[in-house]
């Protein structure tokens, strides 16, 4: 008797559990069934930090976390081989290295090779002085020395020189507190140089300074000195003559500049040469010259010729031909002001689901464990 | 990120790796699976090849995406620059997700041109399915992906940009595509890089700093080739500085004090800020022009936009185009989804968030 009262009990117990359930649940909108689930969008706004009582740091700058969308740049309407120039800069140099002498001292090491393409058999020529910023004099840098190695080469492949202001070895003028160190390195050291200046001074200790510079045997390709222009379907081709000492491939790198040295544009070429004399094209885009609105004649300056060794990824450049030469007097408005529109020539599209490529390796990490997963919000 | 371990063993690799000049192994690897693309990422300035060699960064870990991830030993979340920039949230909630792919080279035992040979064969090889440079011995292909890098890594894309040495990435119908990503990019080299290269002979030249970032000693031909005058040599002779296609650049919100980020310093990890700071200021160069392409911890801005739109600054030698896309709070360090995600970074659908800049390559850097 006493059992069924308490399976009665029971009983009345689950009904009244499963009554309430019901009247709790009536007003619920019905469940939508487990698929991709497709959220209602709101505007996104800074999350609340998570409690952490361990993390007291402070609230970063409001931009820094409040929502953003990236500005997209403008259109590209200039091909590869043309850039616009927004001032002239000279091929085969490099700027000077500053360094402070030391903690608490105000002057400044500067260190410089006089040219950072150097063709053999010409000779490394590296500049040193210790200038004091506040009179821009330089000073007694005391018996500094220069050292040069192959760049990717070990500590045991350096060579030294002392540095000299005597006006003798390539120094330029006695005394005048720049130093020169002039070096005849010889074949080994062909490619890209690593140097460095070292100053020791008492009280200063021992400072270096970092350079480099390209050692080569040059593009074995000149220019003659020869020229044409001409526009053709609305831009400026320019065509220097070529004489080519081995076949190679050659880019040439020159700038355009107006009547009063106005930058205008940086123009490239690429070709594959046989040894011989040929013509090459620099193809000055129309709109570069168009929108710049300056009427020429136009100069041709800064002109550098290089040897390419894509496959090594190295180059053997030559001398920079400061100014090269002057084109006819066009009109900007000759030129088209027409974009330059990117070809689309792609070939089949082969990704991580081409049946070609279904025995790669699967990624080292499932998807599911992707750590972003946690923080999305819609 | 593991910033304290990171420069205590680069001390130790720099002094290891001083006196040679052995470049190590390229590899290729799938992270994360993806349906919509994949995106290469190019780490920065380590040697992330042979986990075997005393030169080998432990910020690159034990796992290809080691070097994107945000530690959880230091304080991080345990997310990765490499997952976020490859999730997209759609407008209805639905997600796109990118194959992220990661190349890991040497950047230290050799220069950034040469590290730029080993990633751009890495990149042939990928886009050929063959296997000429060694990285890719699963013969993966991808005909088209896009790039992602840190710091050095912008020296290294911008290269391949710039030279046109590689026409099958970078011509009509290469393999790159769109606008490649830098996060903090080291894209032209640095006076106070330079000045950091003289530390090892200073007794006193900045020494409650540079005991800080000894691991920063540039005596090595990854750290040398990133200077002032290299970068900017190479950039006059047309191989740096000529993308003929925009790259977008995740720069630091620059300022004095800090070199980057506005003397800010007690942002967990980046409670080292203010050290740097300090130094920037000891070796004289507290602008951002100046700071910007030291390695590690500071963001580099040394690009003009034509017509010096969208804050861009002038180098002339910088003809290329080189969009200043977003300024994160995050510095050299730490962009790569650091500390700051664990409070404020998230994936969403119309946004993005600055202090996490994966957010914003994921949602719209394609």
């Amino acid at each position: 008797m006493k059992k069924r009262w308490l399976v009665a009990g029971a009983l009345l117990i689950v009904g009244a559990l499963a009554l309430l359930l019901y009247l709790l649940g009536r007003d619920a909108p019905a469940r939508k069934p487990v698929t991709a689930a497709v959220t209602p969008i709101a505007p996104a706004g800074p999350p609340a930090a998570p409690a952490d009582p361990a993390d007291d740091l402070p609230t970063p700058p409001a931009d820094q976390i409040s929502p953003f969308v990236p500005e997209r740049p403008p259109p590209v309407v200039l091909p590869p081989d043309t850039q616009q120039l927004t001032g002239e800069f000279v091929p085969g140099t490099t700027e000077w290295e500053e360094v402070p002498l030391g903690e608490g001292r105000h002057e400044v090491i500067r260190f410089l090779p006089a040219h950072y393409n150097v063709i053999a058999p010409q000779p490394i020529v590296l500049y040193l002085e210790i200038v004091d910023p506040a009179t821009g004099k330089r000073i007694d840098a005391a018996l500094p020395r220069a050292r040069v190695k192959p760049f990717d080469a070990g500590d045991d492949a350096w060579i030294e020189a002392a540095m000299r202001d005597d006006g003798r070895g390539g120094d330029e003028v006695a005394g005048d507190h720049r130093y020169t160190a002039s070096i005849q390195p010889g074949p080994k050291l062909l490619g890209r140089v690593a140097a460095e200046g070292i100053v020791e001074l008492a009280g200063a200790g021992v400072r270096r300074i970092p350079q480099a510079l390209i050692y080569t045997n040059g593009p074995r390709a000149h220019l003659t000195g020869r020229w044409r222009d001409e526009a053709k379907d609305g831009h400026l081709v320019l065509s220097p003559e070529l004489a080519v000492e081995a076949a190679g491939t050659f880019t040439l790198m020159a700038q355009l500049v107006g009547p009063t040295r106005q930058p205008i544009a940086l123009v490239r070429a690429t070709e594959q040469l046989d040894a011989g004399t040929h013509w090459m094209t620099l193809r000055v885009w129309g709109k570069a010259i168009h929108d710049a609105e300056i009427d020429g004649p136009y100069e041709v300056r800064n002109v550098l010729i290089r040897r390419d060794n894509a496959e090594q990824g190295s180059y053997e450049p030559g001398p920079t031909i400061l100014s090269a030469y002057h084109t006819r007097p066009y009109r900007a408005k000759d030129f088209s002001d027409a974009a330059y529109v990117e070809p689309t020539a792609r070939g089949e599209d082969i990704g991580p689901t081409h049946p070609s490529q279904r025995d790669n390796p699967p990624p080292l990490h499932r998807d599911e464990d992707r750590p972003s997963r946690r923080g999305i919000r819609p | 990120m593991r910033l304290p371990i990171l420069l205590a063993s680069l001390a130790i690799a720099s002094f290891v790796t001083a006196s040679t000049a052995e470049a190590n192994k390229t590899h290729l690897d799938i992270v994360w699976g993806g349906t919509s693309g994949t995106v290469v990422f190019i780490h920065g300035k380590a040697n992330c090849s042979e986990p075997s060699l005393a030169s080998f960064s432990t910020a690159c870990g034990n796992d290809p995406r080691g070097y994107w991830l945000n530690s959880t030993s230091d304080g991080g979340d345990g997310h990765d620059f490499m997952d976020e920039a490859t999730i997209k949230v759609n407008a209805d909630g639905s997600l796109t997700t990118f194959e992220a792919i990661a190349v890991r080279y040497d950047g230290e035992n050799q220069s950034f041109q040469n590290a730029t040979n080993d990633v751009a064969a890495c990149l042939q090889d990928l886009a050929a399915g063959t296997n000429t440079s060694g990285c890719n011995t699963s013969l993966i292909r991808r005909t088209s992906f896009s790039v992602v890098v840190h710091s050095m890594g912008g020296a290294i894309i911008d290269r391949i940009l710039s030279s046109n040495f590689w026409p099958k990435l970078t011509g009509t119908g290469g393999a790159i595509l769109g606008s490649p990503v830098t996060s903090a990019g080291a894209l032209a080299g640095a006076k106070s890089a330079s000045a950091l290269f003289g530390v090892d002979g200073a007794s006193n030249f900045c020494t409650s700093f540079v005991s800080f970032v000894a691991g920063w000693a540039l005596k090595n031909a990854g750290g040398q080739s990133l200077t002032r005058g290299s970068v900017i040599g190479e950039a006059r002779n047309g191989l740096a500085g000529k993308s003929p296609r925009w790259v977008l650049k995740v720069t630091s919100t620059g300022g004095t004090g800090s070199c980057n980020n506005n003397s800010v310093d007690s942002i967990a990890e980046s409670v080292n800020d203010t050290p740097m700071g300090l130094l920037c200021g000891c070796v004289g160069f507290s602008s951002s022009d100046d700071t910007d392409g030291v390695l590690w911890q500071f963001d580099t801005d040394p690009t003009s936009n034509p017509s010096g739109s969208n804050g861009g600054k002038l180098r002339a030698e910088y003809t290329g185009l080189y969009w200043h896309w977003v300024a994160s709070f995050a510095n050299h360090s730490h962009n790569r989804n650091d500390a700051y995600v664990r409070k404020y970074g998230f994936q969403t659908s119309n946004a993005c968030f600055p202090i996490s800049p994966g957010t914003c390559v994921g949602q719209f850097a394609r």
